[in-house]
């Protein structure tokens, strides 16, 4: 499992294109919010919130996809099931893999976000980080799955994304809430049904997603 | 090694094996061939384990296959080339070869991953471009790098798909000697290829598949003109 | 299929579907008293409210049928996933067309992100995500497989969905509508008309599946012959 962490990585450091190109398209997607809608309208915990878990979402379908078209440059999933590995140890290994891509966009894009739009009245709380931990699990759960099921079909760009979105509604919102509260100073405790859905979230998806790829890579 | 009894094949509701026999054994060297369309890619990936029958029942090394929970021994003893070279082009040779060294080995033997791959590496004479990226090598390059990550983890069974294609004279020997030393210590191999030279040369045993059937099953293999026609005989088409 | 052969669902289902839908449709604009505060129009309740919980429970059988699927690779349990699907995407479609011509009388909105509303669009969403895997997939056998691990994580998702809404919007309006005591399912006579329409609206349901997975089954022979005589 983290052999194949290790080689996604080890293929991003040396390209660096889907790091990149998500970065550039979050940065652009935020400008065209801007430019669609009054900059200062956007202000405030709720948008600021909104605004990052959709850019980050939309870059991040577009990192996930690229992690399964890669796979199947290299001839499809086929020699990773080939391997003597457990199925679900691979979907794990691409999971994990996906998870920091996302992590780290999310990292990078919320600060940068929020001084775009204005930092007034904020006080993140130390719930936020977490709020975004479990959210990406969440995307990279469910992204990770779909991105295996949409890799082998041939519409696999446009698919991505119809099979995503709609399994993702609750993670949108539940992730969206918290953010918004974690950022003006809300504490675990109150927002306390909003993590614990999330979690539960992450763990029923992380758990099928590794249980259902023994049917996702036969042929 | 294989047993195969009445495979049958369907992608969607074209049926593309039919009925299929095959029995292979230890040490055996198997050609399989057959005009374009008659199953022959298909056979070698149920063969693999990757690809599930519709029909009938296969056993590798004794034990019944299950492509959706699949034998981890099984899958360990199995080394597959197929008409994608399986390889991740932004790594390197060595880095590719390391990945699927460690995938494939027993546990507690993960540090000698890169000892194994550099020594397939030389094997198959690749050792001066380890470190280059491997969307620069040639094909025929490609392609020994592919049969170095099919046979570096001692496959018992080796099934090959069309492997001389891509391969220059001094390529196929290679593969030729590799084929007749991995047979020697008893690995079954099962290629599929249009080179009759080769399949006099190597094969033990012909198998002619053809619209999804074999039509023909039988040793020892004749030179590479009978064979011929023998084929023209048998599928109405030239090889 | 060389004779066509008469089952229970070609001679009863769809005979008791018709006498159950006449009698829901007598009952409901006919039978049964206006609402006292909401009028004509809440005649739509009936269906409705039926529609909805059928919408839900239609996916429920999706997921049923795949994982029944994945275990066996019945191809009958596949084309039942598959036309469960349909007419479940039907129902959450009429549903979402029922209630704005519910609520614009009564609450002057066409449209509100009240939690049902939401989440019926959500599950709207996941059945055409379904469909679209279906429709989009290929010829592969492997789509099939694909459809039923979407199938049962779809299912998975609901109640996620459902926690999800109500946490964020709070409740339906429709249970503020009993804010009056006199208002309400007062009449038993409304309540026996909820339960035909349940009745005729489930009835549907089976009979529609029914149809459309046995002309799922024809399509398959149908391909399965023309194949073979391209191949010959």
């Amino acid at each position: 499992m983290w052999t194949i962490v290790r080689k996604d990585l080890a293929i991003e450091l040396r390209t660096g294109e889907m790091a990149s190109s998500m970065f550039l398209l979050a940065l652009l997607m935020v400008l065209i919010f801007a430019f669609t809608l009054e900059p200062e309208r956007l202000a405030g915990p709720e948008f600021l919130a909104g605004l990052s878990w959709t850019t980050l979402l939309v870059a991040g379908t577009l990192a996930l996809n690229r992690s399964f078209v890669l796979e199947r440059e290299a001839g499809g999933l086929t020699g990773l099931a080939l391997a003597p590995i457990d199925r679900g140890s691979i979907y794990l290994g691409k999971a994990i893999g996906n998870f920091l891509l996302l992590l780290v966009a999310g990292v990078v894009l919320l600060p940068l976000i929020a001084i775009l739009l204005g930092t007034r009245g904020l006080a993140p709380t130390m719930v936020l980080p977490l709020v975004l931990l479990l959210g990406v699990v969440g995307i990279a759960a469910i992204g990770t799955l779909c991105a295996a099921i949409a890799s082998r079909t041939r519409a696999r760009e446009v698919l991505l994304p119809i099979l995503m979105f709609p399994l993702l509604a609750p993670l949108l919102i539940g992730a969206t809430r918290a953010t918004a509260g974690a950022l003006v100073g809300e504490s675990a405790g109150e927002l306390q049904s909003w993590l614990l859905m999330l979690a539960g979230f992450d763990i029923v998806f992380a758990t099928s997603g590794w249980l259902s790829f023994d049917y996702i890579l036969e042929e | 090694m294989i047993e195969a009894r009445a495979l049958r094949k369907a992608f969607g509701v074209s049926l593309v094996l039919r009925d299929v026999d095959l029995d292979v054994g230890r040490g055996e060297i198997v050609a399989v061939l057959g005009p374009n369309g008659a199953g022959k890619s298909t056979l070698l990936r149920l063969l693999a384990c990757i690809s599930r029958a519709n029909a009938g029942r296969l056993s590798l090394f004794g034990a019944d296959c299950h492509p959706g929970r699949p034998t981890l021994d099984v899958l360990a003893r199995i080394g597959f080339l197929g008409h994608e070279p399986l390889l991740y082009e932004d790594l390197s040779p060595r880095q590719n070869l390391e990945f699927f060294a460690r995938l494939y080995s027993r546990r507690g033997r993960r540090d000698d991953a890169d000892v194994v791959a550099r020594a397939s590496l030389e094997r198959v004479g690749l050792g001066h471009a380890m470190e280059r990226p491997t969307r620069a090598l040639s094909r025929g390059m490609l392609q020994r790098l592919a049969i170095a990550r099919a046979t570096q983890h001692q496959p018992e069974l080796l099934l090959l798909d069309e492997p001389f294609t891509a391969l220059d004279e001094s390529g196929s020997d290679l593969l030729s000697g590799e084929i007749r030393r991995l047979a020697a210590i008893g690995t079954s191999v099962v290629m599929v290829t249009h080179d009759l030279a080769r399949v006099s040369s190597l094969a033990g045993r012909v198998v002619i598949l053809a619209a999804g059937r074999v039509v023909h099953d039988a040793s020892p293999v004749p030179a590479a003109g009978e064979l011929a026609l023998g084929y023209r005989r048998l599928t109405g088409l030239e090889v | 299929m060389s004779e066509s052969r008469r089952t229970w669902q070609d001679t009863i289902l769809p005979w008791t579907t018709c006498v159950a839908m006449l009698a829901a449709l007598f009952m409901v604009f006919v039978l049964v008293p206006s609402e006292r505060d909401q009028g004509i129009v809440q005649r739509i309740f009936y269906f409705h409210v039926n529609l909805a919980w059928m919408a839900f429970g239609g996916f429920l059988l999706v997921s049923c049928a795949s994982f029944w699927f994945l275990r066996t690779g019945s191809r009958r349990a596949d084309r039942l996933a598959h036309a469960n699907a349909e007419v479940g995407m039907l129902y959450t479609t009429l549903v979402l067309v029922t209630g704005p011509i519910w609520a614009r009388p009564i609450w002057g909105v066409w449209w509100t992100w009240d939690p049902r509303l939401t989440m019926t669009v959500v599950l709207w969403a996941i059945y055409a995500s379904y469909l679209m895997l279906r429709r989009l997939g290929g010829e592969d056998d492997t789509i099939l497989r694909y459809a039923a691990v979407l199938g049962i994580v779809g299912s998975l998702d609901i109640p996620l969905l459902i926690l999800a809404v109500r946490l964020w919007r709070g409740v339906h309006p429709a249970v503020m509508l009993a804010k009056d005591e006199d208002a309400g399912l007062k009449d038993p006579l409304m309540g026996w008309t909820l339960m035909v329409s349940a009745i005729a609206l489930g009835l549907l349901f089976t009979w529609l599946v029914s149809l459309r997975a046995r002309l799922l089954e024809v399509d398959e022979h149908v391909a399965a012959i023309h194949l073979e005589g391209v191949r010959t």
